[in-house]
């Protein structure tokens, strides 16, 4: 019984730990990055791009509307995100754990973080774009001047010959 | 048929007013069909709204390109008379009313938070210098993203004469158009056999770019439609020292050395005068290393690059070699060549690189790349120049006033550098400093501070892209201004500007001596 306890707080103590771990804006990493080296630090950002793929792990870019950094993770952690932002999608809002490094020796000086772990918080999604019906509209009215002046254009601009060559077939 | 036009659009009387709408209007048109391309690619990848956003561009700006031909056509049919005012006054405008025309996309994209702030993207755009207003930029489409760094491609070759070379025929004192766009190379005896080099010149490189930086991306993980659009995208802003990149990471979204090294690669040959590339596509391969300019820049990359690493030195930052160079090499190069792409954060530069870091780079920002180059800046002809002309300077004071020697320079072929030379390579850079005062008061009028304040100036004046994080759509509404300002006279080197002021400044002269009459 006493260890069910035990197995359950130990539970909730892991559920718990990344929302009451302090979340930091990426910015806030970045002005206070020489304070912050070699600490562990938690970001909640959105996964953006792709998965970049190097051996055993992967570069994940996140952004949380701060900033955009580089994350490191094992290559089973990043396989947990499912969508990554571009113009048609909504990616992944992750919550990330990792160590900050303001130059890392690993990376050629790159201030990026070493994840540890990765949450989903919340999966993202394909963004619907429908047509815009005012565009539309917009775009046939400047159609319909674009080709009326387009033609006056043509029998003006084209060279002199072409035109006397297409007059005489009209006198004929 | 011609009676029915001439009651539709009248043609203006003025024959100097003919002549800039006439060739004004055939840049719009040329400009406008490149709208073209990023519609198809937006259409490939079923971004429909995009697709009507170029669509709406297109139609206005062609209907605007034709409507002043139609108003300026007595130029052709009168065969009017080309002037060096004309070629200077027919670039500014054309650059000035394309700045709106190819903002509407960015406009009808969702991304811009104002029309100022995409004027502002389209200028940097134009001038190759990258900083950018644009909202949100990794969810762009890719539609919007290749738009962009066509403008940055095109921008640098120069697009007046592009444009006038595909669609005007007649093209006599097409001279004054080149360098009215800040051009004055001529690698073949005529102006359009010059701009056909140029353009063939970037066009083998854009393929063979592409592909290496498609081959790269695969490598470190991109899949292949990405690599090949980052590719792109990496090649145009990296040859046209642009800067721009389609993820706001800039350059640190790939973590890759070996995709900064290619970019390097290509931004530096960017950089480089056309004359140059000609002469090397000739056989004179030790022209890259007798050149004025590639000494200029490699003496001011090194000495700069040396001083950056000496300050960074003092925190302890970048201990091994690979780290200097990805870290300050790299911004270093990126800053001398103009190019502007970064592998730091913005804030960076003043948090760890300091003041003694900052003034290095600043200082290459202000020197640039090559003249009749995709660089911005003073270039590093001028600053030779002058600098070898001092040198002259001296030796004649210290010498017998007897003797007699004609002081050289080496540029594509030894040239004789006299007085006049040297006092107009002195009197742009002159101009330049006096931008980049301008723009460095304004950010401390602002409350920015002094250091950053001229490491931003200096980006925006020397077409770099470089940024301290100033450049934000938070920014004052003056300082947008200015800076668009300041990145159109810095490319075009002021006197297409001051001809397009002093021709509007006699229009309302004789409008008020008229309406007083």
């Amino acid at each position: 019984m006493v260890q069910k306890i035990i197995g359950i707080i130990f539970l909730f103590g892991l559920l718990i730990l990344p929302v009451n771990a302090e979340t930091r804006k990426i910015n806030d990493l970045v002005e206070n990055a020489k304070a912050l080296d070699y600490q562990t630090v938690t970001i909640q950002a959105e996964a953006i791009g792709e998965i970049l793929e190097r051996g055993e792990y992967a570069w994940v870019n996140v952004n949380d509307q701060s900033n955009a950094i580089g994350v490191f993770v094992p290559i089973e952690e990043a396989e947990k995100i499912k969508f990554f932002g571009d113009y048609f999608h909504q990616g992944d809002t992750l919550l990330i754990t990792g160590v900050l490094y303001n130059a890392c020796k690993e990376h050629g000086g790159e201030l990026d973080i070493h994840a540890k772990t990765i949450t989903v918080v919340s999966v993202g999604q394909r963004l619907d774009k429908p047509i815009n019906s005012q565009k539309t509209l917009i775009f046939v009215g400047f159609a319909f001047l674009a080709s009326i002046l387009g033609v006056y254009f043509y029998q003006v601009a084209k060279p002199k010959r072409i035109r006397d060559a297409s007059n005489e077939e009209i006198d004929e | 048929m011609a009676d029915f036009g001439d009651s539709m659009v009248k043609p203006v009387k003025h024959p100097n007013l003919g002549i800039v709408f006439y060739y004004t209007g055939y840049i719009v048109i040329g400009m406008s069909l490149f709208m073209l391309l990023p519609a198809l690619a937006s259409a490939l990848f079923r971004e429909w709204n995009v697709v009507l956003g170029f669509g709406i561009a297109l139609m206005s700006s062609l209907s605007i390109g034709m409507s002043m031909v139609l108003i300026g056509r007595n130029t052709r049919l009168n065969k009017g008379k080309l002037m060096w005012k004309h070629g200077f006054v027919v670039a500014s405008l054309s650059w000035f009313i394309l700045m709106f025309l190819c903002a509407i996309p960015y406009m009808l994209s969702g991304h811009m938070n104002s029309l100022l702030d995409a004027t502002f993207d389209v200028m940097s755009g134009f001038t190759t210098t990258g900083v950018f207003l644009l909202q949100d930029l990794d969810h762009v489409s890719v539609g919007l993203n290749l738009w962009r760094h066509m403008l940055t491609f095109i921008g640098g070759q120069g697009m007046v004469v592009l444009a006038l070379s595909f669609l005007v025929r007649e093209m006599a004192g097409a001279y004054k158009f080149y360098v009215g766009e800040g051009k004055d190379v001529t690698l073949v005896p005529n102006v359009r056999g010059t701009t056909q080099i140029i353009w063939i010149i970037s066009m083998v490189y854009l393929t063979i770019g592409t592909f290496i930086l498609f081959i790269n991306g695969i490598l470190i993980g991109l899949n292949p439609t990405n690599a090949f659009l980052h590719g792109l995208y990496i090649f145009m802003a990296g040859w046209s020292t642009g800067g721009f990149a389609p993820n706001l990471q800039n350059i640190m979204y790939y973590h890759s050395f070996s995709y900064e090294v290619v970019s390097i690669l290509f931004f530096v040959l960017g950089s480089m005068n056309f004359g140059l590339h000609y002469a090397i596509i000739k056989g004179k391969k030790m022209e890259f290393l007798k050149n004025i300019e590639m000494q200029s820049f490699i003496l001011s990359s090194f000495v700069a690059s040396a001083i950056a690493s000496v300050a960074l030195a003092k925190s302890g930052l970048y201990t091994d070699a690979i780290s200097l160079f990805r870290r300050v090499v790299f911004n270093i190069v990126s800053a001398n060549t103009t190019t502007g792409f970064g592998s730091v954060f913005a804030r960076q530069f003043i948090l760890e690189w300091g003041p003694l870091g900052m003034m290095a780079i600043t200082i290459v920002m202000l020197i640039g790349g090559s003249a009749c180059s995709t660089a911005g800046g003073f270039k590093g002809l001028r600053v030779g120049i002058v600098v070898k002309g001092f040198f002259a300077d001296m030796r004649k004071l210290l010498s017998s006033e007897r003797r007699v020697k004609v002081e050289k320079y080496h540029h594509i072929k030894d040239m004789i550098l006299d007085d006049a030379i040297v006092r107009s390579a002195g009197t742009i850079i002159l101009l330049y400093i006096v931008l980049f005062t301008g723009a460095t008061l304004l950010g401390a009028y602002y409350g920015y501070p002094v250091v950053d304040s001229m490491f931003e100036a200096a980006s925006v004046s020397g077409n770099v892209g470089l940024s301290v994080g100033i450049t934000a759509t938070t920014m004052p509404s003056a300082m947008k201004v200015y800076y668009i300002i300041a990145m159109y006279m810095g490319r075009l080197e002021f006197l297409s500007v001051f001809a397009l002021i002093g021709v509007m400044a006699q229009g309302v002269k004789s409008w008020f001596k008229k309406s007083s009459v």
